[in-house]
């Protein structure tokens, strides 16, 4: 049998020749274990050692794990020994890890600069801790922006709804909608250098050339582009092209209302036990019941568990029930939901809208063009209007918003409403993509 | 009792988690620190929440020139208190209350985090600290993992959370169902990890209950007996040669006990979970998969009086899958009692 020491020396000796690529010193391991030979000898045995001059390696593969192979009685002393051989400090910091940054040779900021905690990825990174919304920090409802192996942020444009989420939240405009599709401008290779940076510097740099580049100018979209976004996003995530399912469809709810300001949050995801699939947590609060492609259009179902998310909302968030707003919120408006919500309003004096994904897209494109809306605008959406938002009460909600703001009778009013006959005025069962094509 | 609140470093923590769930609670609860996790045993990412947790608790106790490691029992009523487990539909304030008199081996928080603590501790992210009895401490690897933040699985830098898990995972040396205790600190001879993505390239796929029978029986993966066992046993039950219950009766299960049969059950969800969440597998359903040529085999697998009903979804590796078992398989499990003579 074996001593201790033997066995912490063999331990530390064939760690450090299975994660060295080149082999060891024997000399330089005579410093370390003056009886090597003996354990040379012995590992020779067991294993596959190719000994050459003055270096020993290991000719075949094996799992050894420092972690997951020693016992933890000997461990300390094998970790130290193991260290000294392969002389390298125990992991590096991933805050020190390279990271890309781009930086433009003209001061030209309208393209990607490769950010740090990059806007158009991740809300803010201390959302990790967001016990109630599993996915606090997805931007991209379908989680299609990502860091490639060269540590540059990519769009699987393949799969791109055009939400326009992460258009509108990247500082510098370089993401913008081409074709459908959300694209990242790039700078050519003669326009920019690209740094290897750490994470503080590239948070340093991020920081610097946002204050640079200031407010972000509003985009002013045409009736055409908004109705080919709108029917573009309706194609994409019906039942015939992606069927989004729940996690992408709640959480395109959630960003679209945060993005207009309110404080959104996916509540619907499995274990949360919550009704509410999106709850909206402040200024005012409302329990949404959401129906993504994959499950169904909004039924009289989704109705009444609209009605209970709000009374379970009430209840979480210590409020009186009337100062709850319920909505139903989905691609379609099933058969019967609308009588069913006039019902509840005519017999009880209970408001739930129900809207569609195009309505809700529709608003916050209108938000982040020419006409911001205020959590008070934003509130007449859920106290004043029950059944299905149509045309009509479309039009009715930004009249109310032109008359809060003093625009009554102003050509941008006129321009609306053309905008929404425009949009909104197709046939019904059309509009919402799931049957277009069928 | 020390109230973790108390203490900065949780203060802010808690401050953090409170601010998402300070509204959660049952209506007739006065307690409004609760919260539900989602599936805390099957997701990585509640894993990486509980390490930072456990992280914090450690630097401040090495802080406090309390030793440089983490105490189970602390860490378990940290994340109790600041909202990190309960049970569903009971108020933590009341389930503590209930607990109060038991031993800590009853106290439900208490051994829902040593179970996770223990699979951190298989993934090579804490170890024991020697000479303390219930006390750990972060190793590198979990001291890296912690650094990861936003969604799983994200990347620092060109590192990615992906990978290193994985690689992580393919160390795993973890206990067959039938290991005691004593073979649970270093004497693994199992790749449990390896040995279920082995099983699955067989054909493609495996269920949860085909995982229990073939993975998670393996005794030790280095005596190739029992790795052809494995197959063979597989290959007969595909084949109909034996049902579920003989599979069950040959790995020493009683399929008579229902905790037994339940208890390996579990076991492979959770690594099953951990491939899909990484990619390394998809789930599809029965019905569907290979256009359902599968669920005649399966019937037949389960059509006898069994504790499980017959399976509706199927484990298909992927392509991502594939090349990583390309990459390990060639790599030999060296035991610690290999050192001895």
């Amino acid at each position: 049998m074996s001593s201790i020491s033997d066995l912490i020396d063999r331990a530390a000796l064939l760690l450090a020749l299975s994660e060295s690529k080149s082999g060891l010193s024997l000399s330089e391991l005579k410093k370390t274990f003056p009886d090597i030979d003996k354990q040379i000898k012995f590992l020779g045995k067991k294993f596959k050692l190719r000994i050459e001059g003055d270096n020993v390696s290991l000719d075949e593969k094996i799992c050894f794990d420092l972690y997951q192979s020693i016992p933890s009685d000997i461990l300390p002393e094998v970790e130290d020994k193991f260290r000294i051989l392969i002389s390298q400090p125990a992991l590096s910091d991933p805050d020190d890890e390279p990271r890309k940054i781009i930086i433009s040779k003209d001061g030209n900021l309208t393209s990607c600069i490769n950010c740090a905690d990059p806007p158009c990825m991740t809300y803010n990174k201390d959302e990790v801790f967001n016990a109630v919304d599993s996915l606090a920090s997805r931007v991209c409802p379908d989680n299609l922006i990502q860091i490639d192996s060269d540590g540059i942020i990519q769009i699987d444009e393949s799969k791109c709804t055009g939400c326009m989420i992460c258009v509108n939240r990247c500082p510098f405009s370089a993401i913008t909608l081409v074709n459908d599709v959300a694209k990242i401008s790039r700078f050519t290779s003669t326009a920019a250098d690209v740094k290897d940076v750490n994470l503080s510097e590239q948070r340093k740099i991020t920081d610097e050339l946002k204050v640079k580049v200031g407010d972000k100018p509003s985009q002013i979209y045409s009736k055409e582009d908004i109705k080919k976004t709108l029917d573009n996003f309706d194609k994409k995530v019906s039942k015939l092209e992606q069927n989004w399912d729940q996690d992408p469809y709640y959480v395109c709810i959630r960003n679209w209302l945060n993005e207009l300001g309110l404080e959104a949050k996916y509540t619907g995801s499995p274990g949360k036990l919550r009704v509410a699939d999106v709850t909206i947590d402040s200024p005012f609060a409302v329990g949404i019941e959401a129906k993504s492609p994959a499950e169904s259009d909004v039924d009289i179902g989704a109705i009444r568990q609209a009605d209970h998310a709000r009374r379970q909302t009430a209840s979480f968030l210590d409020k009186n029930i009337n100062d709850v707003y319920a909505a139903a919120i989905g691609q379609g408006v099933g058969r019967g939901s609308n009588n069913e919500a006039q019902s509840l309003h005519d017999q009880e004096g209970k408001i739930i809208p129900i809207m569609t994904g195009r309505v809700l897209l529709y608003i916050f494109l209108k938000h982040i063009s020419d006409l911001p809306m205020t959590p008070q605008d934003l509130e007449k959406l859920f106290s004043d209007f029950y059944g299905e938002m149509t045309l009509e009460e479309i039009k009715e909600f930004f009249t109310e918003y032109f008359s809060a703001h003093n625009m009554e009778g102003q050509q941008i009013e006129t321009k609306t409403m053309e905008e929404i006959d425009y949009c909104f005025s197709t046939n019904g069962r059309q509009q919402r993509g799931s049957y277009s094509n069928s | 009792m020390l109230n973790q609140r108390d203490i900065p470093e949780h203060k802010n923590l808690a401050a953090k988690l409170e601010k998402n769930w300070e509204h959660i609670g049952n209506q007739k609860s006065q307690n409004k620190d609760i919260f539900w996790p989602g599936k805390p045993k099957s997701e990585l990412s509640e894993y990486r929440k509980y390490l930072l947790i456990a992280y914090t608790e450690q630097k401040r106790s090495a802080q406090a020139g309390e030793g440089d490691c983490f105490s189970e029992n602390v860490v378990a009523e940290i994340i109790a208190q600041i909202g990190g487990m309960n049970r569903p539909g009971v108020s933590f304030g009341k389930t503590a209350e209930q607990y109060k008199n038991e031993t800590t081996a009853n106290k439900s928080h208490i051994t829902s985090f040593r179970m996770s603590n223990r699979i951190l501790k298989f993934l090579g992210f804490v170890c024991r600290e020697r000479g303390k009895s219930n006390y750990y401490k972060l190793t590198s690897y979990g001291k890296q993992w912690v650094k990861f933040q936003g969604e799983f699985p994200s990347k620092m830098g060109i590192l990615s959370e992906s990978d290193f898990i994985v690689e992580r995972l393919m160390n795993a040396n973890v206990f067959g169902v039938h290991d005691t205790i004593q073979t649970w600190d270093y004497r693994f001879r199992n790749r449990i990890f390896l040995n279920l993505m082995r099983c699955i390239n067989i054909n493609g796929y495996i269920t949860n209950t085909e995982a229990v029978v073939t993975a998670f029986h393996l005794h030790d993966e280095r005596c190739p007996e029992q790795m052809n066992q494995m197959i063979d046993r597989l290959n007969r039950l595909r084949n109909g040669e034996i049902n579920i219950v003989d599979a069950y009766r040959e790995c020493n299960i009683d399929p008579r006990i229902k905790p037994a049969v339940t208890g390996a059950y579990d076991g492979p969800k959770v690594l099953l979970s951990f491939c899909r969440s990484l990619g390394l597998l998809k789930e599809d359903n029965i019905t569907e998969y290979n256009n359902g040529k599968l669920k005649d085999m399966y019937k037949k697998m389960f059509a006898i009086r069994f504790q499980i009903s017959e399976p509706k979804v199927v484990n298909i590796i992927t392509t991502y899958g594939k090349k990583i078992l390309e990459q390990e398989k060639t790599r030999r499990l060296v035991g610690f009692d290999e050192l001895y003579f």
